[in-house]
């Protein structure tokens, strides 16, 4: 097969336990990477973006095994392996995730790393030359003039000179280091680079040098590319197909024009209005998330999004403004923490004018929570009413109940499935659970 | 204007003794904030955006560091001010918020307290004063159930959050001037979004002005009445923020602006590095760089600043009467920098 792809991921995991007490017993597991899958074919970029704490570096990491990986599989087939079909087992010959000490040293001659901070990614008291060139030693190229030879090809080709191979780190700015790294990345003639963050550290002008080097970098070289960023402008320039990640899993995959002009995933959406518009005309902002990512620890049952989503889905049943709903939904998990000081909030009211009666301060908590002074649903009112009442007399635990009971959403009760929406093009999302072209499973294809 | 600018900086120059010789991070600056205005700095790390800042309220070390000029605020000038009373207006009047919050706290005391001692230091209040106020500006930067945050230490607490109590701490004193140096770099973008939408209300709300220093150019259109371009240490150009974005003037801006690629850029990054400034090139700061430069750019010093609109001005040789701009290329005008052209997905 020609259009094998280079890197196959399935299902890959990365749960870390948290240990607690003399005996070090396990309390829970942090789901870093929760059963994420992509391919990533030849000479393609693939971006991998999300919030910081999504675990996209621990995927990175996880790939490469620089960290064991829970559960899993990682096919790698470059390095002339391609070809090979599965066992009768089931395994693949080619799954990086069950390979011996010395396939694993010839797997990491295929596949390389770049990081964020290239200060802290060289050793300051060797030349950069020398490491450039280590890689190569370390992979049993002893001819120390070829190794020379080979690596001021190389800085030639990323834009240094060849003069510069016996200069120390310190001696360049950060968009030079970055070459630096690039030119190390490349010394092993690698199938697939894996790029975390590389130009985050820099200036948007140095930024968009190093984009372009890559871009040329890799069609020389016919490279494929796993490209992290948080940056969703980075992500467009640079990628093919983007995947969207969210606390541990890809809640959108597709190709980069479609993703960007047509997100179907909530959370996409919401990135991608985030991004501040070089246009001096638009306003700020379109949609605002709430709050920061849950805690992996504990993520929220059914879609991970649904404790932030501005499209979480009302149920049966109940019909008002989007923005009321998710306003009553944060105030219910709000009241459910106990995260709500009724004496506070009485004591702003206090500030400004007399006594506040209980009804000013129900318009206070409900402004707090974008939520409107009359809800257009009498039901709905009437139990978001009564639920103010409960918790202004003290009874929160009262208010908690009423609330959990009256306001569900179908989006914390079942984990959507995978929709496809165009070649190429899936998400995750409840919303689309009509659009019946369901991709069970993409494994098979 | 009748009224005289809040901020007034003219001529601010601050240099650093180093023992390879001294070196001028900034070097005769001028610009000005109004009251309830944006000024946005912007340019490259190493450009002087945040030393110039720093140097307004003499944050900067002396010595090594040396400021000289002016910095007249509410006509008073600040660099010729004995340093008591210069620390009366600093972190009250003036306040700063610097771009990494997580080394701006001290992680020993709450969060809490630490923004209750800001008040402390410039106001006599009671403790249980300090500690109302810090709790009414926690809520007020958007941290839910600001009374039991209030004992949180920086720690428990997450970047955006620490950003958040950063901002309450500048707002204690209720300032005239804040002085924001990338408060948001650090930050992811849904973050950074909540932060920015922050700090416009606020500013809608106390009517500060503030000065804030970027090299986001998406940023900067989002927050900028105007912005003041520099690149090491001098002004490139200046002026209300959709002039300079639909007609930048300088080579300078124009190559900034096609490095967004939103804009119809290409990408293509500015070639060169910035230059050593223990040694800056004898004429215009950006020559060395700069596909437009010609014998006249390389001598004399900086051009002068030239109207090029009301309210824009630029520093290149190209505009100096009975030369022809053009050589620099067409104005990019349209080049995407029109509001048809949007980039976000859901408008």
């Amino acid at each position: 097969m020609t259009d094998e792809p280079v890197l196959s991921v399935r299902d890959l995991e990365k749960h870390y336990p948290i240990r607690k007490g003399i005996f070090n017993r396990q309390v829970g597991v942090a789901r870093a990477v929760d059963g994420i899958s992509f391919d990533i074919g030849p000479g393609e970029t693939l971006g991998l973006v999300g919030e910081s704490g999504c675990g996209k570096s621990t995927a990175a990491s996880s790939i490469v095994r620089l960290e064991e990986p829970t559960a899993g599989e990682v096919v790698f087939n470059g390095n002339g392996r391609g070809g090979a079909s599965r066992d009768p087992g089931g395994s693949h010959p080619n799954d990086v995730t069950r390979f011996s000490d010395a396939e694993l040293k010839e797997f990491r001659r295929g596949v390389q790393m770049i990081f964020q901070d290239p200060s802290s990614s060289f050793d300051p008291r060797m030349t950069v030359g020398g490491a450039v060139a280590e890689p190569l030693a370390v992979h049993g190229m002893s001819d120390r003039r070829r190794r020379r030879a080979i690596v001021e090809d190389l800085l030639e080709r990323v834009g240094l000179s060849a003069e510069d191979y016996d200069r120390y780190p310190h001696e360049f700015s950060g968009g030079q280091k970055q070459r630096i790294a690039l030119a190390r990345a490349l010394v092993l003639n690698p199938d697939l680079i894996i790029a975390d963050e590389p130009v985050s550290a820099l200036d948007v002008s140095i930024q968009a040098e190093i984009l372009s080097l890559v871009d040329d970098l890799q069609a020389e070289f016919g490279l494929s590319l796993l490209f992290i960023s948080h940056d969703m402008s980075v992500i467009r320039r640079i990628s093919d197909r983007v995947a969207v990640m969210y606390l541990g899993e890809i809640v959108e995959v597709g190709p980069t024009d479609g993703v960007f002009a047509d997100p179907r995933h909530p959370y996409t959406e919401a990135l991608l209005s985030s991004i501040p518009t070089p246009d001096p005309r638009s306003s700020l902002g379109g949609i605002e998330l709430t709050g920061t990512v849950p805690s992996p620890t504990d993520p929220p049952s059914g879609c991970r999004f649904h404790t932030r989503c501005h499209r979480v889905i009302q149920p049966d049943g109940i019909d008002v403004d989007q923005s009321d709903w998710r306003g009553i939904l944060n105030f219910r998990d709000r009241v459910a923490d106990g995260r709500i000081d009724v004496e506070s909030v009485r004591e702003n009211a206090a500030g400004a004018a007399g006594t506040p009666t209980d009804e000013d301060i129900g318009d206070r908590l409900r402004a707090e929570f974008d939520i409107a002074d009359e809800i257009n649903d009498p039901d709905v009112e009437s139990a978001l009413q009564e639920a103010i009442d409960r918790l202004l007399a003290g009874d929160e635990e009262g208010a908690a109940t009423l609330l959990s009971e009256r306001f569900t959403t179908p989006c914390a009760a079942t984990a959507p499935e995978r929709t496809v929406h165009a070649e190429g093009h899936e998400s995750s999302c409840l919303r689309h659970r009509s659009e019946h072209a369901v991709a069970a499973d993409h494994a098979d294809d | 204007m009748t009224s005289p600018p809040l901020l007034e900086v003219e001529g601010l120059t601050t240099t650093f003794d180093t023992d390879g010789g001294t070196l001028t991070a900034v070097d005769g600056v001028d610009f000005s904030v109004d009251e309830g205005e944006t000024v946005c700095i912007v340019g490259e790390s190493g450009s002087g955006k945040t030393v110039a800042t720093e140097s307004i309220t003499r944050l900067v070390r002396e010595p090594p560091g040396r400021v000289a000029g002016t910095v007249r605020f509410k006509g008073r000038d600040l660099l010729a001010m004995p340093d008591d009373e210069l620390r009366e207006i600093r972190g009250d009047e003036i306040a700063h918020v610097f771009q990494n919050p997580q080394e701006s706290m001290n992680h020993c005391y709450t969060v809490g307290w630490q923004i209750a001692e800001a008040l402390r230091v410039h106001r006599d209040v009671s403790d249980d004063e300090a500690r109302a106020r810090a709790t009414d500006l926690l809520d007020r930067v958007g941290i839910a159930n600001a009374s039991a945050r209030f004992d949180d230490y920086p720690h428990e607490l997450s970047g955006g959050q620490k950003q958040r109590a950063m901002i309450a701490m500048a707002l204690v004193g209720d300032p005239d001037l804040l002085i924001a140096d990338e408060p948001t770099t650090a930050l992811d973008v849904t973050v950074q979004a909540q932060i920015l939408k922050l700090l416009d209300e606020l500013q809608a709300e106390f009517g500060m002005g503030v000065l804030f220093v970027t090299h986001d150019l998406g940023v900067v259109a989002q927050i900028a009445d105007r912005i003041v371009v520099m690149y090491a240490g001098k002004v490139m150009e200046r002026g209300g923020v959709l002039d300079v974005f639909d007609h930048p003037a300088h080579p300078y801006t124009r190559r900034l602006l096609d490095c967004v690629p939103e804009l119809g850029g290409d990408g293509g990054g500015i070639p060169g590095t910035l230059p050593d400034p223990r040694d800056p090139p004898d004429g215009c700061r950006f020559a060395p760089r700069c596909a437009h430069a010609e014998p006249a750019c390389r001598t004399d010093g900086q051009p002068e600043e030239i109207d090029v609109r009301p309210g824009q001005r630029v520093s290149c040789v190209h505009y100096r009467d009975g030369r022809d701009p053009s050589v620099l290329g067409e104005d990019p005008a349209g080049a995407g920098s029109d509001s048809n052209e949007v980039t976000s997905g859901d408008d």
